[in-house]
């Protein structure tokens, strides 16, 4: 069972025949399942390290790692929440090395924000209608701390529910809500 | 905390889709009557689809043909470093081996004393400090010229 | 297990030939020396193989050395003199990589070249601008930090 939000059945039971082949060792598979989740893999990536050369380079070495510990997951359970965590926990052990702040403080940089918002008279609703559209709401995102950025990434852009959020950032589901609500509240701090 | 202000916080997990079928029901009736939180909930609509329509990162050239070389060339080299450690593993068994066979040859063509400096030199004991010592300072002389003439030369 | 196989077919004929004497040698002291009882026959059993396995070992040792481009006599010579085994320990330490064949013309290059010497054919993956040697998985040069891209 994998997220199918883009996958017709017959490109589902491929990707799903090729990693149960890679649990059992055949690394011929491993081409088919990266293809299938290169680009979610990668956008996920690029939302924590906000930085397309780490992105790269934490996208080569979660592969690794998957290969390293295929052994560990149930072929059982969904394979995106298993891959996912993986990437994760590498990501925020490479950022941790990187930044010795704590992972919960507010990072340096982002746009401050009194600037995202020329001031201007219009309704406050038109004003959100451009955000959908506009780039202004990935530049607050990157003033969030990573673990604000995770959760809101997996649940709006991968899409997954709160219990396999749960799985990828190893919390209890409660947490996930309340790291969901302190996320968005931080985010809309920064935007008004 | 009030129960209004409770229910600000579930219509920021209403968007967001957290909610229990239940709590979905009492939020949407909440706010049909309540005009403020409706415009909270449609706020924090537009914040969770943004999220979901994110400006898309463009996938680096050649990202998966990269990683796989990658792959390939850890494994080999990993393989490699296992084969090596296992070779000379042996050959240290095997370096014990061939001291203990030279042992018994020489008690086998001395009959069982040799005597050096009042030394018997095919005792067990005499004969393994000799041995030992005489091996590792040729290997030692030996490592050192190497090395100082630039080991890739060698 | 068949590169193994490969390896020992390396090992010159002439090292065969004197590892079978040296077996014949050890035969022959303990007969002179010992009587041939079980134990006796396991202990010469013994010393026979490591022996031979020495030779052996040497033999191909002095192979090994030329198709890698190292000193053979230098290293053959390490390894036979060099006592309890450590001459050739060293060897397994410091050998050379492999010498790699040219696709181009064929002769044999230093692995860590990035042109043939004889016919200046490129070996292996180059930057595009600075022509260093660079890994399949880099995204730019080390180098000149150009981005590096192939599909």
């Amino acid at each position: 069972m994998i997220l199918a939000a883009t996958m017709s059945p017959d490109e589902l039971s491929a990707a799903d025949d090729a990693i149960g082949r890679l649990k059992k060792g055949d690394l011929d598979a491993l081409s088919v399942v990266m293809a299938e989740y290169q680009h979610r893999l990668y956008r996920f990536l690029y939302r924590l390290a906000q930085d397309p050369a780490l992105a790269d380079d934490l996208f080569q070495q979660t592969w690794i790692r998957v290969i390293e510990r295929i052994g560990r997951y149930d072929g059982r359970r969904p394979f995106a929440p298993w891959l996912f965590s993986v990437a994760r926990n590498l990501a925020i052990d490479t950022l941790r090395k990187r930044q010795l702040s704590s992972l919960d403080a507010v990072e340096e940089g982002g746009v401050a924000p009194v600037e995202l918002l020329a001031a201007n008279e219009r309704d406050p609703l038109e004003q959100l209608l451009e955000f959908e559209r506009s780039a202004t709401l990935a530049a607050a995102l990157q003033g969030l701390p990573v673990i604000h950025r995770e959760v809101l990434a997996l649940r709006f852009e991968e899409e997954m529910k709160l219990e396999e959020i749960s799985e990828v950032i190893d919390v209890p589901r409660s947490t996930v809500k309340s790291r969901l609500l302190r996320a968005l509240e931080s985010l809309r701090g920064r935007l008004q | 905390m009030s129960s209004h202000e409770e229910m600000r916080l579930k219509l920021v997990l209403a968007a967001s889709g957290a909610l229990s079928p239940e709590e979905g029901r009492q939020v949407e009736q909440h706010a049909q009557e309540c005009v403020s939180c409706r415009r909270e909930l449609e706020v924090w609509g537009f914040y969770t689809r943004g999220l979901g329509a994110l400006p898309q990162p463009a996938l680096p050239l050649g990202l998966v043909a990269r990683t796989q070389s990658r792959i390939l060339r850890e494994r080999t080299a990993a393989a490699d470093r296992r084969r090596q450690a296992l070779l000379l593993g042996g050959l240290a068994v095997f370096s014990w081996f061939v001291n203990l066979a030279l042992w018994s040859v020489a008690r086998l063509l001395t009959g069982g004393t040799f005597e050096v400096f009042g030394m018997n030199l095919v005792s067990a004991v005499s004969w393994f400090l000799v041995y030992s010592t005489l091996a590792l300072f040729t290997a030692g002389v030996s490592a050192a010229m190497l090395s100082r003439h630039a080991l890739r030369r060698f | 297990m068949s590169r193994l196989n490969e390896e020992i077919e390396r090992i010159p004929s002439v090292a065969w030939a004197v590892a079978a004497v040296s077996v014949v040698c050890v035969a022959a002291l303990f007969w002179v020396t010992t009587r041939f009882g079980v134990a006796e026959l396991l202990i010469m059993g013994l010393i026979a193989a490591v022996f031979a396995t020495y030779i052996l070992i040497i033999g191909y040792i002095a192979s090994d050395a030329r198709r890698r481009g190292m000193p053979v006599l230098l290293w053959t010579l390490l390894a036979i003199f060099i006592p309890s085994a450590i001459g050739i320990v060293l060897y397994f330490i410091l050998r050379r990589p492999l010498l790699r064949a040219c696709e181009q013309c064929g002769k044999p290059a230093d692995a860590t070249y990035t042109f043939c010497p004889s016919c200046g054919a490129t070996l292996g993956d180059t930057c595009p601008s600075c022509h260093i040697s660079v890994e399949s998985s880099w995204a730019h040069c080390p180098k000149c930090g150009v981005t590096l891209g192939t599909s």
